[in-house]
């Protein structure tokens, strides 16, 4: 385990922020933890660091009891901060080598980490321009080369996608996929359910400090009763005829939502075909009718009765 | 590691226009300011001749022993010396009572069967005059009736005696012959200003450093680059910005304004030194204590200015009344021990007092620095 974290408490006040927290990521994976905004990730991410004190338990890092002068542990720990955590004096190159300095004495070594970062960031068409001057796309590549540029085994990374354009958000998403390949582990922390499946080899769903649901992609949604969504957009969606579909065999639910009747349906064979021959039997047209499998947010719906963006 | 930090932010700092702009440029204009406004103070010590006009009487005038008396202390027709006490012309009564009425002597003389001063307004010129005359009245009135009463008495040496004035005022100088120059006190007050004035940059110091401050303080703790170290180098080079921003301050008012420090630019530098190193810590011991950016400016900007008018900055008068009713402010202000070290120099002949000064300010800024890294020294914080 490259990080482990055991019966973690941490209060705000009468707020528990943390509670009861059990995590263990493993080397080499890109881990997810995904959760509403308040929902404990953050600081969890400040208590691993040691940037927090915590009331109980306890943070193994790389085997080890993490603590604020555990130095040789954080020499191997990349941090890529929520909000842009870089010098306004400086320029972007400055800036990455500044960081990077910290861990790399060599600076022969370290020139040629700076470079890489720059290249791994796309930013070497800005390397002398300053913070000050670059789009939010660009600030939060900047961001994320002064994380990674001294090449850490373990990275943690708090939203480092908030606020930037969907370009931008591409390449980061790719950039830490390859980080990954290339034998970083990754903490990744974020509120969008699109990027964590879309990268993450295991997730962990986090509620009010507490993790709810933890496992592959596949496996949080195998958690779930929901096997299939069914989106209908039609006329004549009559209480009567809502009464009826959810009283079909293999059915959940049947709610009207945005103008869309949106059925749930059990895991096993799909009911597409039965809600269209349905929908024929009454003389109901339809003009959009389509299928998907649950996602991330339907997984944390049915556990926790609230929308990750709630 | 110190030398990737300390560089860094000496490059930072060189680069931050606020920083330069009030270490700087502001004590730069203030100084200039002061040249021009303050320039001719030390001219008005200096003494000005009294204009006087004598009314011309077909030379009649020239055989009186007032005129006589005038002529050796008056410039008389371009023959100046700086002993002269007058500038003395000769004009007609008409012209002379012209030139009293526009304000340009203070006042003329007739030479007559009765000899008659008339004088303008009040004035010092006037007063000096009007004793100058009174006097040499009140001598030859003497002199007339020892020679008539006592003619004798001239022989036992007793003219000597009426002629001899005695002086009981000493005039002695504490400061080693120089001149007193009271403008010099400004600029004392504005390197003293300039100095403490480091206490808004060092700020940042602990700004960048606290977790709970900024991310970039966060991703700093979370490096593996130690805290205390890292204070310690971004102080040396703040410490370095803010005495090569002390020096040019001093070369400008030295070389450029030309004010003269006297013998003593040695000490004035040695006070710099330490009142830059005083003002740094300062700032970093009352913004380690807060946690808001805003407040921890309000307060090193609102100690700074405080301390400043406690050392009578603006006012002299509050300087004496806080040595007299609360002397132990005088010992916790920076501003106050420096002034009192540059004042000392000033005054005093002797170090003593100087070297006091110097080892209260030296043990302040210890004490700042130490209350400092007790409170840094926090290695995780309860809330970010």
């Amino acid at each position: 385990m490259i990080i482990k974290i055991s019966n973690l408490v941490k209060r705000y006040g009468d707020l528990v922020a943390l509670d009861h927290l059990e995590l263990e990521i493993r080397r080499g994976e890109v881990f997810g933890l995904l959760g509403p905004n308040g929902s404990g990730k953050t600081t969890a991410i400040n208590c691993i660091l040691s940037l927090l004190k915590y009331d109980k338990g306890t943070i193994e890092v790389m085997g080890r009891p993490m603590s604020p002068t555990a130095y040789d542990i954080k020499r191997r720990i990349g941090v890529v901060m929520q909000n842009v955590a870089v010098f306004d004096e400086v320029t972007v190159r400055e800036n990455i080598d500044y960081f990077c300095g910290l861990y790399i004495k060599d600076k022969r070594e370290r020139a040629r980490l700076v470079d890489e970062a720059i290249d791994f960031a796309e930013l070497g068409d800005y390397r002398r321009f300053y913070p000050k001057k670059l789009s939010g796309g660009l600030l939060r590549r900047l961001n994320i080369a002064c994380g990674i540029a001294h090449r850490p085994e373990l990275i943690i990374m708090d939203e480092p996608t908030v606020a930037v354009d969907p370009q931008s958000r591409n390449k980061i998403l790719e950039g830490i996929l390859k980080l990954n390949r290339e034998g970083a582990t990754v903490l990744y922390t974020s509120h969008y359910m699109e990027e964590v499946e879309h990268i993450c080899s295991r997730i962990a769903i986090m509620d009010r400090g507490r993790i709810v649901a933890m496992g592959t992609n596949n496996e949080l949604k195998a958690m779930i009763r929901t096997g299939e969504i069914i989106s209908v957009e039609a006329v004549g969606l009559t209480p009567e005829v809502i009464g009826h579909i959810k009283n079909m065999p293999g059915i959940n639910s049947a709610d009207i939502k945005d103008n869309m009747l949106i059925v749930k349906s059990k895991r096993g064979k799909s009911q597409l075909a039965a809600i269209v021959d349905y929908f024929n039997s009454r003389g109901i047209s339809f003009s959009r009718m389509y299928s998907e499998v649950p996602s991330l947010n339907d997984v944390f719906l049915e556990i926790t009765g609230k929308e990750l963006r709630d | 590691m110190f030398r990737h930090i300390f560089l860094y932010n000496l490059k930072a700092l060189s680069r931050t226009k606020e920083a330069i702009f009030w270490s700087l440029v502001f004590p730069i204009v203030l100084s200039t300011l002061f040249f021009f406004a303050f320039g001719d103070l030390s001219k008005a010590d200096s003494f000005n001749k009294i204009s006087l006009a004598v009314v011309e009487r077909d030379g009649f005038e020239k055989d009186s022993p007032l005129y006589r008396a005038l002529i050796p202390i008056s410039d008389i027709d371009g023959e100046a010396s700086e002993k002269d006490l007058f500038t003395i012309a000769v004009v007609t009564e008409e012209e002379g009572e012209k030139l009293l009425k526009d304000g340009d002597i203070a006042g003329y003389v007739h030479f007559g069967d009765r000899l008659e001063l008339v004088l303008s307004d009040n004035g010092w010129g006037q007063t000096v005059t009007k004793r100058f005359f009174d006097d040499f009245l009140q001598t030859a009135a003497t002199v007339e009736n020892i020679l008539k009463e006592n003619p004798g008495a001239i022989r036992e040496g007793l003219l000597e005696d009426v002629y001899n004035r005695e002086t009981y005022l000493y005039e002695a100088s504490v400061t080693r012959g120089t001149s007193a120059d009271s403008s010099i006190i400004c600029y004392y007050a504005l390197l003293a200003m300039t100095c403490l004035m480091g206490s808004t940059v060092s700020v940042e110091d602990i700004i960048k450093l606290q977790a709970n401050m900024s991310p970039r303080a966060a991703r700093l703790n979370a490096s593996p680059a130690p805290k205390f170290k890292m204070f310690l180098y971004n102080i040396c080079a703040t410490a370095i910005f803010q005495i090569a921003v002390v020096a040019i301050v001093l070369v400008y008012i030295t070389l450029v304004l030309g004010v003269n420090f006297g013998g003593r630019l040695p000490y004035v530098a040695l006070t710099l030194l330490l009142g830059c190193i005083t003002g740094l810590f300062f700032g970093t011991a009352i913004s380690v204590i807060t946690k808001s950016n805003g407040v921890k400016y309000a307060l090193v900007v609102g100690g700074t200015i405080l301390s400043s008018f406690l050392a009578g900055m603006m006012m002299v008068s509050v300087k004496h009344i806080v040595r007299q009713h609360l002397p132990f402010l005088e010992y916790v202000s920076p501003a106050s021990l420096i002034t009192d070290a540059f004042y000392s120099l000033y005054y005093y002949d002797g170090l003593t007092r100087y070297f006091g000064n110097m080892a209260v300010l030296f043990v302040l800024t210890v004490f700042l620095c130490a209350f400092t890294c007790l409170v840094l020294r926090r290695k995780s914080y309860a809330s970010l």
